[in-house]
Formats: structure tokens, C-alpha cells, sequence
């Protein structure tokens, strides 16, 4: 059982007499690709804030490659090799493209205190690869208030991958964005984690990328694990159907 | 211009030779004016520094001017060799900003700017009440000779060399992985902490370079008045700076500087022509915050960049 | 002596959250720490100087009078510096707001500075309130008694009208959300307008009530608005009952510590305000 990257026991967490998350439980194995579905309010997103840190549960443990970080500090965890995005989109708004994707390097780096800026200077072309890598070369001098909502996105990601994470934890990559845009996106997500053996959790509200990218899925409601497995156990689950997924769901699952 | 934008070494270094003539060629009335002048620049840039580039608003940062100014007083009133006293300023400063910043970074926002309140009152009430080492009210005198016994131009180009090297501190740290690092936790909390930065170890580690930097103008300006008056560490001289570094503007690394040539510009040629002259500031600073954010530097850059297009 | 001490401590308890209830009153509301709040209260002291002498001087009613038309006048200051400046501003950053009162401050302490002048002034108490009642053999002053009784009467009729009247549902409602009054329906700046306008109100006529106790000068506001801040903070920021309960204690530490430690007793004040944050901050985590 110890190629469990991540896994999570009996998650609670209580805000007064309401509780976001009950008794939540999750095992990612090395290297696959989870997706994460629920209804508004289920309980995904306080569930990847208490995985990446920025949420203390009220009970329960979350393990790390075997090591207990349940109170670890956010900054502590992502040295430990969580790299997180979040929901509602999050850079440093005011500085370029470069300065952002350069201050994730200096973080990989460990250099944030050194007062050379040769320690910058080193860092020029490996910033100017994760730049590329995320297909933001030809904006990387412009601010980032002035680029496109999915180019920060884009940038978000090259961001945590620059601090070289071997789990990812995306709360909703896509949001805002078009179709299109959205697909894009998430081709290069696969592309990048498939390239560098990498684990990949995801929230995620469009049951089409879903249902072609996961390679299991978790789905919660009102705060709990309503059921787990492959996409088609999923589509098969009645449970699912009947609360969640609706028929158009049942409909694909026949068909595939 | 174009050059002077494209190196600012170039700039500064021209700037810097520029106010040091300045000051040769000044006469006496002048060049007390300047040295008044220049140690504000001090303070307001090290007030800049914590409020544009590391996201904290400090409502007592006169705590380590104050401290700046006692810790250089006292120690040469009890006979320290001056030129020790003058370090023995700035190193209580610091030794206060680390240790009230430890406390103050742990809280954001308005409760952040509440606690620099109190440590700064706190600090003020102190040196208030311990008449017997500070002299209450009534505050120090001749502890040191008239401007360190430099003559008024020599402390003059001391105190530019010392505003000059404050501000290089600043761009070099600016400049360097640490201010990105500064930069980025001003920004956006969160997401530093998410990509691996401690909030809380870069904000302290800000707090404490902007006050060891008001701890030299503190020290400077005692020296230069030759007094030191628990007002210094008062809410007067906390704001005064935050006065300036708005009318500067926000978020630039020359905003303190503009800010307060025009906040010790205006107040000067004011109050000699009017007698309203405190309320024409008032009005002046509520219109600058209220339609022009980014101040009197952002005015001169608009203009700057106006005249040489970008290419 | 502790007694006296302690019923003048209670009194200036009662001073203290007249003052300080604008203020949280008003951050409540709107999120605007209102650093020229102190500025209103000097406002109302010069205010109450200026016509106490030309409306039936010395007597009772019209020293009533003169503090509530003093109060009316500084909250009209208020109200105007809150349509022509405030509102412009209420979705800019924290610091600029703060920043904008600063600039009043200066306005207002010029002002003051100009038509006063720096001197200290005084304006005496009124005949009918002067002397002294014997409690148990210590004398208490009639005027301070009858201040702390004015003072407590604004207490209860703030306490009635949040929480019984119209205006008191509103104004729970906008601190604890905002939007919820857009949704009730209601105009939200009128409802910032009011809020600071009384705010002021409770400021000048704090001022007003203060001016026969001490001196009058140009250097009232930052004394004042140090000491607001103070009980706010301790009180939880937009609390009024923290901050009743945080004035009371402060008042009577303030009174009691100048028997027992005289030098420490401001720093004591703002030892406590900074380890109420500091604690503040470890339960925040979690």
C-alpha cells in the first residue's frame, strides 16, 4: 500500500454547527489521474484546502508519502511536493508574466532570501522554458492584469510546475474559460503531467473533459464521498445517476 | 531622457552628483531646508518600502524614528563616543522592528496597522513617562555637538550620502531574489505561501529593513535638530510620512521621494503666503488620493512617457 | 480613594464610549476606520465653547442645549465630508480611505487652529451643575455625575434603537453583510450617510460634554482619537457592547492605575490592546 502518494482518513471539518466535510476519505495512487465532481456545495474545494494546507480539519489525518501532514503550514507542504492552483484565479497580478513565473523558480530554488540578484540571473532560461512550456512566450514581458483570463490560467500552472511538485492539486482549472480554451488547457494539464510521471487531482464542473481525462473519480455531496472508481463505474453507479449525474450521463455511459 | 530611464544607475548616480553640488552651492538658510528635507526622504522611502512593494500599512512607523532618535541621544549623552552613538541609533531601531514586527506581521490588513498602532504608542507612552532617563516632555538636549561637529554642509553631504545609501539598499533589495520574494507575499498572500514562501518570515524580514532605514533618518534628524522630543515617536510623525508617500504615489520607488519634496515644497511656500495653509494640504492630499492614486510621480511619469515614446 | 477612583474611572468609562461607539458604529457599517473622529469630538469642545456664553449661560437647559446644537453642527460636518468625499471612495483600498480621513483631519484641526487659535481655552461649568455631593464621606462633583448620567442615556437610547427600532435591524444587517442591504431595498447610501452623520453626532456631543472638564486646544483630536482606537480595538472592531464593556474597563484602569503606577498606566492600556490583537491572531489560524 505504499505507493499511496496521498491519502486522507476521516476528513471533518466543522465551521460552527455547519460541516463542510464529513468523514471524507481519499487514497491517490502514484501517478494517476483523479477527478473530483460534485454539486455546488459539496465540499471539493474545502477538501483541496485542507490536502494543500490552507484549511486545518477538525479531525482526521491527511499522509504524505507516509508522513503525517495534517497541521503542516501551506508553504511547508508545497517543499514537500504539493503544488496547488486555485479556484478563483491567483497571481501576482501586478508584475509581469516573467516575474511571475521567476518568482515560483526562485521558490524552487530556495534562494527567496538571497540578496543577489545574480541568483536571478541563473534562473533566466529555465524561466524562459516554463514560460514556453505553457505557451506564454510571446506575452512574458506584459502584466499580468492586462492578460487573458486563460492565459493566467496558463500561467498558474507553469507556476506550481516550476516549484517542480510531484502532486498537483487543481481546484477548478478551467473556470471561466470558453470550450475551446478549456480543452486546450487541459490537453497541455495531461500532456505535462503524463511527461513528467507526475499525480494529478482535479475539481472540475464539465463532465465531458471529466469523464475523457480521469482516470478514477470521486464524487461528493453535501460534504461527503458518495462513491469512487473508473469513469464507467461511475456512469454505472445508480446512486450517482439518480442524485447527481442526471440522465444525460447514464445516456453517455450506454453509449461508450 | 530615454537614456535616464533605460539606466538607472546612469540616473541615480547623476542624481546623486547632482544634489551633492546642490548642496555645496546652497546657502545657509538653503541648506538647512535640504537636510531637513532629504532625511524625510529617508523615512518616507523606508515607509514606501513596507506599504508599496510589501502589502503591510503601518500607522506607527514613527516608533523607529523615535527609537532611532533616543537610541542615538542617550547614548551619546552618556558619553558614548559620537561616532558610535550614531550606530547605536539605528540598532535599537532595528532591535524594536524585529521584535514588535515578529508580533504585528502575525496579523493582516487593519488589524496589522491597530498593532503597529499600539507598539508605536506603546513605545511613545514609554519614553513619555520615563522622566527620569528621558526627560519626559520636556526632552533631550545638547547631547551631541551641532551637527556632529561636521559643520551645517558636511552633515549636509553626510546626511545625502546616508538618504542615498538608504535608497540603494532598497533598489538592491528590490532588485534582488529577496524583493521578488517581498513583492510576491505583498501581492498575493496566498499564493506565495502556496509556491513555498513563509508570509510571515518575508514580512518580518521587510518590517525589519524599514525600520532599521527609519532608524537612520530618526538618528539623522536628532542629530540635525539637535533635540529629541518624545513627539517624535508620536502619531504625528507616523503620519507625516504616509502623508507623503501618498502624495508621491503608490506603488513606485521614487513616489516618497516626489512626495515629499511637494509635501515640504507646498508646506514651506504655503504657510509663508497663507495662513490656512494646513487646510490647502488637507484638501491637496484628499484630492490626490481621491483622483490620482498613483500620485505626483505618477503625473511626471505620464508626462515623461509622453514625451519619449516606447519602443 | 480607590472608590473615587473608581467612579471617575467609570465616568470617564462613559466618556470614552460615547466617543468610541461613533467610531465602531461607523466601521461597522461601512469599513472605514474614520481617523478624523477625534477631530469631530475637538469639533464639538470648540463648538460648546463658542455658544455656551449666548445661550442662556450657566443654567442647565441651556447648556443642553448648546451641547446638542453643537453635536447637530458636527454631525452635519460629517455628514457633508461623507457625500463630497467618502462616497467616492468606498471601493478604493483600505489605505486610501484612511489616508482621505488623515486629510481631514488636517482640514478640521486648521480650521480649529484658525478661528481658536492654539491656545488653550475653557468654558466653565454651568451654575445649576456646579457643587458637589457627599457619598459616604468623599465629595463627587454634580457636573461629572450629571455627565455620566447623560452619558448612560445615550447608552440605552443607542442600545433601544439598535435593537428595537427599523434603523437598528438595518444597521445589524449592513454590519454583518453588506449586500443584504441592497437586497432589502434600501438606498445604501443614505444608510452610510446616516450612520456617519450620527457617528459625528455622538463625537461632538461627547466633545461637547467634555469641554467643561479640561482644557480646549488644537491638539484634542490625535489625544482622542489614540484613545478611541483603543477601546475599539479591544472591544472588537464593529462591536458596541465590546466596546461599552472594553470603555468601562479602561476608564477604570486608567483612573485606578494613577494611584498605584502612575507612569504605566497608558502603556498598560496599549499592552492590553496589543495582546488582545496578538491573541486575536493565534485563534484566527484553524
Amino acid at each position: 500500500m505504499a505507493d499511496f502518494i496521498l491519502s486522507a482518513e476521516g476528513i471533518s471539518k466543522k465551521y460552527g454547527a455547519f460541516s463542510a466535510l464529513t468523514n471524507v476519505s481519499l487514497k491517490l495512487k502514484s501517478g494517476e489521474i483523479r477527478a473530483v465532481i460534485g454539486p455546488n456545495g459539496a465540499g471539493k474545494s474545502t477538501l483541496t484546502n485542507v490536502l494543500g494546507g490552507q484549511i486545518l480539519p477538525t479531525a482526521g489525518t491527511v499522509v504524505l508519502d507516509g508522513r503525517i501532514v495534517t497541521g503542516l503550514a501551506p508553504h511547508r507542504r508545497a517543499g514537500l511536493g504539493i503544488g496547488r492552483t486555485f479556484q478563483i484565479n491567483s497571481t501576482f497580478r501586478h508584475m509581469t508574466v516573467r516575474e511571475n513565473m521567476l518568482a515560483a523558480c526562485v521558490a524552487a530554488a530556495g534562494t527567496g532570501y538571497s540578496l543577489f540578484s545574480s541568483k536571478l540571473r541563473v534562473l533566466d532560461s529555465r524561466v524562459a522554458e516554463l514560460v514556453d512550456e505553457v505557451g506564454l512566450s510571446n506575452i512574458s514581458e506584459s502584466i499580468v492584469e492586462a492578460i487573458s483570463h486563460g492565459d493566467r490560467k496558463r500561467l498558474e500552472l507553469g507556476m506550481v510546475l516550476a516549484t517542480g511538485p510531484r502532486l498537483l492539486l487543481l481546484d477548478e482549472p478551467t473556470a471561466g474559460m470558453g470550450l475551446n480554451e478549456r480543452q486546450d488547457l487541459f490537453k497541455l494539464i495531461v500532456d505535462v503531467v503524463k511527461k513528467r510521471g507526475l499525480t494529478l487531482m482535479f475539481v472540475e464542473h464539465d463532465i465531458d473533459i471529466v469523464f475523457n481525462l480521469a482516470e478514477r473519480i470521486t464524487v461528493m455531496a453535501r460534504g461527503s464521498v458518495l462513491a469512487e472508481g473508473n469513469p464507467d463505474e461511475i456512469s454505472a453507479d445508480p446512486h450517482v445517476q439518480e442524485i447527481y449525474l442526471g440522465e444525460s450521463v447514464a445516456a453517455k455511459g450506454a453509449t461508450c | 531622457m530615454n537614456i535616464l530611464v533605460r539606466h538607472p544607475v546612469v540616473a541615480g548616480a547623476l542624481a546623486f552628483v547632482a544634489s551633492a553640488s546642490i548642496l555645496v552651492l546652497a546657502n545657509d538658510v538653503w541648506l538647512m531646508r535640504l537636510t531637513e528635507l532629504l532625511i524625510w526622504i529617508l523615512f518616507a522611502a523606508s515607509l514606501n518600502f513596507l506599504i508599496s512593494f510589501s502589502g503591510m500599512v503601518s500607522f506607527g512607523h514613527a516608533a523607529y524614528f523615535g527609537l532611532g532618535c533616543y537610541g542615538f541621544a542617550l547614548s551619546a549623552k552618556a558619553g558614548v563616543p559620537i561616532i558610535v552613538a550614531v550606530m547605536i541609533g539605528p540598532l535599537v531601531a532595528t532591535f524594536a522592528a524585529a521584535i514588535y514586527g515578529a508580533l504585528c506581521v502575525r496579523l493582516n490588513k487593519i488589524y496589522f496597522a491597530m498593532l503597529t498602532l499600539a507598539c508605536a504608542e506603546i513605545t511613545y507612552s514609554v519614553i513619555h513617562q520615563w522622566y527620569d532617563l528621558t526627560g519626559g516632555d520636556t526632552g533631550l538636549t545638547q547631547f551631541a555637538p551641532p551637527s556632529l561637529d561636521l559643520g551645517a554642509r558636511g552633515f549636509a553631504l553626510l546626511v545625502l550620502a546616508c538618504c542615498a545609501g538608504g535608497l540603494l539598499v532598497i533598489r538592491l533589495v528590490l532588485n534582488a531574489p529577496l524583493g521578488l520574494v517581498i513583492r510576491s507575499v505583498g501581492e498575493n498572500p496566498g499564493r506565495a505561501a502556496a509556491l513555498g514562501f513563509s508570509q510571515r518570515q518575508v514580512q518580518w524580514v521587510a518590517f525589519v529593513i524599514a525600520g532599521s532605514l527609519a532608524g537612520v533618518a530618526g538618528t539623522l534628524y536628532s542629530a540635525f535638530q539637535g533635540n529629541a522630543f518624545p513627539d517624535y515617536a508620536g502619531m504625528r510623525f507616523s503620519l507625516a510620512p504616509l502623508v507623503m508617500v501618498i502624495l508621491g504615489g503608490l506603488g513606485s520607488f521614487f513616489g516618497p521621494v516626489i512626495g515629499a519634496i511637494v509635501e515640504k515644497g507646498l508646506t514651506g511656500v504655503l504657510s509663508h503666503y497663507v495662513v490656512f495653509w494646513e487646510l490647502i494640504m488637507g484638501v491637496v492630499v484628499i484630492t490626490v488620493t481621491v483622483y490620482s492614486p498613483h500620485g505626483f510621480w505618477g503625473l511626471i511619469k505620464r508626462v515623461i512617457n509622453k514625451g519619449a515614446p516606447r519602443g | 480613594m480607590l472608590f473615587v477612583q473608581i467612579v471617575n474611572g467609570l465616568m470617564e468609562g462613559v466618556m470614552l464610549f460615547m466617543v468610541a461607539s461613533g467610531l465602531t458604529l461607523i466601521f461597522g457599517v461601512s469599513r472605514i476606520v474614520n481617523f478624523a473622529h477625534g477631530s469631530f469630538f475637538m469639533l464639538g469642545a470648540f463648538l460648546t465653547y463658542q455658544f455656551a456664553p449666548h445661550i442662556l449661560p450657566g443654567t442647565m437647559l441651556g447648556f443642553v442645549l448648546t451641547v446638542i446644537m453643537a453635536g447637530m453642527l458636527t454631525a452635519f460636518v460629517g455628514a457633508c465630508f461623507e457625500v463630497i468625499v467618502l462616497r467616492r471612495i468606498y471601493h478604493a483600498e483600505e489605505l486610501l480611505q484612511l489616508i482621505v480621513t488623515v486629510g481631514m483631519v488636517m482640514i478640521m484641526r486648521d480650521v480649529v487652529r484658525v478661528v481658536w487659535g492654539m491656545n488653550d481655552l475653557a468654558t466653565a461649568i454651568p451654575d445649576a451643575m456646579s457643587g458637589a455631593v457627599n457619598v459616604d464621606s468623599y465629595w463627587f462633583p454634580i457636573y461629572n455625575l450629571g455627565v455620566m448620567g447623560i452619558g448612560l442615556l445615550v447608552v440605552v437610547v443607542l442600545w433601544a434603537v439598535v435593537r428595537f427600532t427599523r434603523v437598528g435591524v438595518l444597521l445589524r444587517a449592513a454590519t454583518d453583510d453588506r449586500g443584504m442591504v441592497a437586497l432589502l431595498g434600501i438606498n445604501q447610501a443614505y444608510i452610510f450617510t446616516g450612520v456617519f452623520a450620527s457617528g459625528s453626532l455622538l463625537a461632538g456631543i461627547a466633545g461637547g460634554l467634555a469641554a467643561p472638564l479640561g482644557s480646549i486646544n488644537f491638539l484634542l483630536d490625535t489625544t482622542v482619537i489614540t484613545g478611541a482606537f483603543l477601546v475599539v480595538v479591544i472591544g472588537g472592531l464593529g462591536s458596541l457592547s465590546g466596546a461599552f464593556a472594553a470603555a468601562l474597563a479602561i476608564g477604570v484602569l486608567k483612573a485606578v492605575g494613577v494611584l498605584y503606577f502612575p507612569r504605566a498606566a497608558m502603556v498598560t492600556a496599549f499592552v492590553i490592546m496589543a495582546i488582545v490583537l496578538i491573541v486575536r491572531s493565534f485563534k484566527a489560524r484553524g
